[in-house]
């Protein structure tokens, strides 16, 4: 059973996450401060950590690098900091997802399970991701819609992976540009829009509602399963 | 009754002024006070004399008038015709006896003539006090100076000179005379009366002597010669004093024309300001036109709290009298009854009814007769202005105050209504939930009520957010390039309960480029129209979102199949809290204005308008960078 860490100075906040993640299998541990959050995340060592950035005795990024610091397991934030910059900078700073508040307990369920099904990825070391008719050969850079091959670029090809290995993560329009392109390539966000549209007319069964690829406005691309 | 006392300075103007009051005030008639320049006044007793005339009239809140004619009671006709003047008031000399009564008939006889209807009031007057000056004051002084006299002189001797010359050749001497006659006029038209005077004796002196037979004589033979001699000096000396008149009175009535001229371009500049600021800025550049005088715009608000200009520099005890000049309406400092030892003169604006500041002039030399006119005509154009342009704030602040009242309670009605329906909704739903024992149905239903309220809870919220945003200023667009399709995906997916009730398509033309917008502001943008939509049309209608490039123009239109606008709606519609005349009960009245700011702010335009068809149609047009990277890049 996965323990999972809630950081949230509300009460009622925690209290719902309690009921429901307890409801959905899940062991909890609660901290109201940053303080507490870090040395409880520190003793306990939970497989996940739900993160409030309005805590009272810092600054929610802040605990978010200090975290990171050490702490390699996923990290999903959740605030009424709704700006597309406050999301961009935590994802930035080594938050794996964000959901800001108020939020639906489905969707938060969603993300936790996408975190962990990564966390299982990352173990697995398969180099084969099937989503659905979608096949993913990693070592041998084919892609299979249908049983059919794909035909990508390279560059494609490296971006789908990118998305692909992140299944369910949120990855900003700057970390995609940096590992696709490198430095220097992060303002150039039109590339990567182009990009994204090229390799869903391929991938996707109609462009305009994509399945596999999914936009979060002013932030940057989901792949879903 | 309408009366008017005519001034004449070699009466006692004042002991006259004064009897005219006590006369008419008795009666409660209205008195103008009037008097008629025929020349310049120069002699310093009289000059006086009107001054104190004038401050009297100004005590009493007699009108005092002045005009200018060569011929007083020409002057006073005119006047009395332009006025409707039913009673003169004119004074009558004691003290010399003979003088007046001859000049007496002649007044008679000049009011009969003039003054058609007017009844006439004679007053007597003490003149004795100033019975030197008018007795003196009869001439007008030479007043040229030395130069124009040493021209006159030099210009007779130059002509009568080449005329000695020419003495012999010519047919006779008479025509000399002509030729310096016709020099004497030409001097009047240059020269004042004195050097006219000295130029006509000295060419008639010149004309007897050189040409004249016997020559070299001041003796003339021949009687016609002397009768031409006669002529000759007359002729010169008329010419000469008339033109000089002329030529005074012109000078007078040009500076009389400049300051009306002025004062209209004043009025002109003034109405066309509206800023009080700028108008104070106006007012100072003016006064240095028109007086050569720098001055400064002091306002009630200024008053409190005098401080120091770049050209004004005040000390207590000068502040002090600023405040009491304004405090008592009284015009004070340099060159008035009131502290004249003050560095600056002080004149307080007062408007029809109320008090709007003083004005601070650095006046260099007090102002004459006619200055001092113009100068109170500009100082009542001025201060009405001001008190115009205060008036006018008061009652746009005292609109807004009302407006901000107004907007505060509707604010508070519609978001209490807002918000205390689902939070009502929510906690009666859950009290159920908790207390009693239901089958799972309605336990399910329940929920799902709560879920709807919770729902709308953030809507207002989420509005109420972006209002005030908006308001404090706080909307930084960060534009980005965009797919539309994202931007439609994403809204249809927030909107999925909404617009399942409705038939719902987004039309987006086949290769559309990325666009470069503000994607959290335009999704609000749209999500606000589309809500809106549903909010009013019929379900099971069609709700069209559409999208079309124009140059770099990006429009987003919205039609519904809805009731439509009413007639003079399309405005008020994007107005805060407008609520629209179909509308059902809910929603915040906030949804068109937050599109109205976003679209704004995105640096566009949002209207609204009645489809062909039915319903109504809500168009956005957003300036956009258009992406040059096309799909095979």
């Amino acid at each position: 059973m996965n323990n999972i860490l809630i950081i949230d100075d509300e009460a009622p906040i925690r209290r719902l996450l309690e009921i429901t993640l307890n409801a959905n299998g899940y062991k909890i541990s609660e901290a109201v401060t940053a303080k507490d959050g870090c040395s409880l995340a520190a003793s306990v060592n939970p497989a996940l950590i739900i993160l409030d950035l309005g805590l009272p005795d810092m600054d929610g990024i802040d605990v978010l690098r200090k975290l990171r610091e050490w702490y390699t397991q996923p990290i999903i934030i959740l605030s009424v900091r709704n700006t597309e910059e406050d999301i961009v900078k935590a994802l930035d700073s080594g938050a794996n997802d964000y959901l800001t508040k108020p939020f639906r307990t489905g969707e938060l369920l969603a993300r936790i399970r996408a975190c962990f099904r990564q966390v299982d990825h990352n173990l697995n070391q398969n180099p084969v991701y099937t989503f659905g008719i979608l096949t993913i050969d990693m070592d041998k850079h084919l892609v299979l819609l249908n049983n059919e091959i794909i035909k990508l670029t390279n560059t494609e090809f490296s971006l789908l992976a990118l998305l692909a290995r992140n299944e369910g993560r949120v990855l900003t329009h700057t970390y995609i540009l940096k590992e696709l392109w490198g430095v220097g390539y992060q303002e150039q966000s039109q590339y990567l829009r182009v990009f994204v549209a090229q390799l869903r007319k391929k991938i996707e069964k109609d462009p305009s509602k994509p399945e596999y690829i999914i936009t979060e406005s002013g932030i940057g691309y989901r792949f879903s399963k | 009754m309408k009366f008017l006392v005519n001034i004449s300075l070699t009466d006692n103007p004042v002991s006259l002024l004064t009897q005219a009051h006590e006369t008419v005030s008795r009666l409660s008639a209205p008195l103008i006070a009037l008097y008629v320049e025929t020349k310049k006044v120069t002699n310093t007793d009289q000059l006086k004399c009107l001054d104190e005339v004038v401050a009297l009239a100004k005590k009493w809140n007699i009108e005092f008038r002045i005009i200018s004619n060569y011929d007083i009671w020409r002057g006073i006709s005119d006047f009395i015709n332009k006025e409707d003047i039913t009673h003169i008031i004119v004074g009558k000399n004691n003290s010399q006896r003979l003088y007046s009564l001859f000049q007496f008939n002649r007044l008679l006889q000049k009011v009969n003539q003039h003054c058609n209807g007017c009844s006439i009031l004679i007053l007597n007057t003490d003149s004795s006090k100033l019975k030197k000056t008018h007795r003196s004051s009869r001439f007008s002084y030479p007043n040229s100076d030395i130069r124009e006299y040493i021209t006159a002189v030099a210009a007779v001797i130059i002509t009568a000179g080449v005329c000695f010359l020419l003495r012999d050749i010519a047919g006779g001497y008479r025509i000399f005379s002509f030729i310096l006659l016709f020099v004497v006029s030409i001097l009047a038209f240059f020269s004042g009366t004195g050097p006219v005077l000295v130029a006509s004796t000295l060419s008639a002196l010149i004309w007897n002597f050189f040409f004249i037979p016997p020559h070299y004589t001041l003796h003339i033979d021949r009687p016609e010669d002397v009768m031409m001699f006669i002529m000759f000096f007359i002729i010169a000396l008329l010419n000469g004093v008339l033109t000089t008149r002329l030529k005074n009175q012109e000078s007078r009535i040009r500076v009389r024309e400049e300051r009306t001229y002025a004062l209209y371009q004043l009025t002109r500049d003034l109405s066309a300001t509206m800023d009080i600021t700028e108008l104070k800025q106006l007012v100072t550049v003016s006064i240095s036109k028109y007086f050569n005088i720098k001055s400064l715009v002091l306002l009630s608000d200024d008053l409190k709290d005098i401080g120091d200009s770049e050209n004004f520099k005040f000390n207590n005890e000068e502040k002090k009298l600023i405040q009491d000049c304004y405090q008592q309406s009284v015009t004070g400092g340099r060159f008035t009854n009131l502290f004249p030892g003050h560095p600056y003169s002080y004149h307080p604006m007062m408007g029809n009814q109320m008090k709007t500041g003083v004005i601070i002039l650095q006046q260099t030399q007090a102002f004459t007769l006619g200055e001092e006119q113009f100068w109170e005509a500009c100082l009542s154009q001025i201060s009405a202005k001001f008190e115009r342009e205060i008036l006018r704030n008061m009652a746009r602040s005292a609109y807004l105050l009302n407006e901000s009242d107004k907007l505060y309670k509707t604010l508070f009605n519609s978001i209490s209504h807002e918000l205390r329906i689902p939070v009502t909704t929510i906690l009666g739903a859950s009290d159920t939930l908790i207390t009693e024992q239901y089958p799972d149905e309605i336990k399910t239903e329940l929920i799902r009520e709560i879920n709807t309220a919770s729902i709308r809870l953030n809507h207002v919220i989420e509005n109420l957010l972006n209002m005030s945003r908006l308001e404090s200023g706080h909307i930084a667009i960060k534009p980005d390039w965009c797919d539309l399709h994202d931007l439609v995906n994403r809204i249809t997916d927030v909107l999925k309960n909404e617009l399942s009730f409705f038939l719902f398509d987004a039309v987006i033309p086949d290769n559309f480029p990325l666009v470069k917008i503000d994607f959290g502001i335009v999704e609000q943008i749209i999500h606000n129209l589309l809500l809106n939509a549903t909010q009013y049309s019929p379900q099971g209608s069609k709700i069209t979102l559409s999208f079309v490039l124009e140059n770099e123009t990006l429009i987003i239109s919205v039609t519904d199949e809805g009731p439509g606008l009413k007639a003079g709606e399309e405005e008020l519609l994007f107005g805060k809290f407008y609520r629209g005349i179909t509308s059902r009960t809910g929603g915040t009245g906030l949804g068109l204005s937050i599109v109205k700011g976003f679209t704004e702010a995105h640096g566009g335009q949002a209207q609204a308008c009645n489809n062909e068809k039915a319903g109504s149609q809500f168009t956005v047009k957003i300036p956009v960078e258009i992406s040059l990277h096309n799909d095979k890049a």
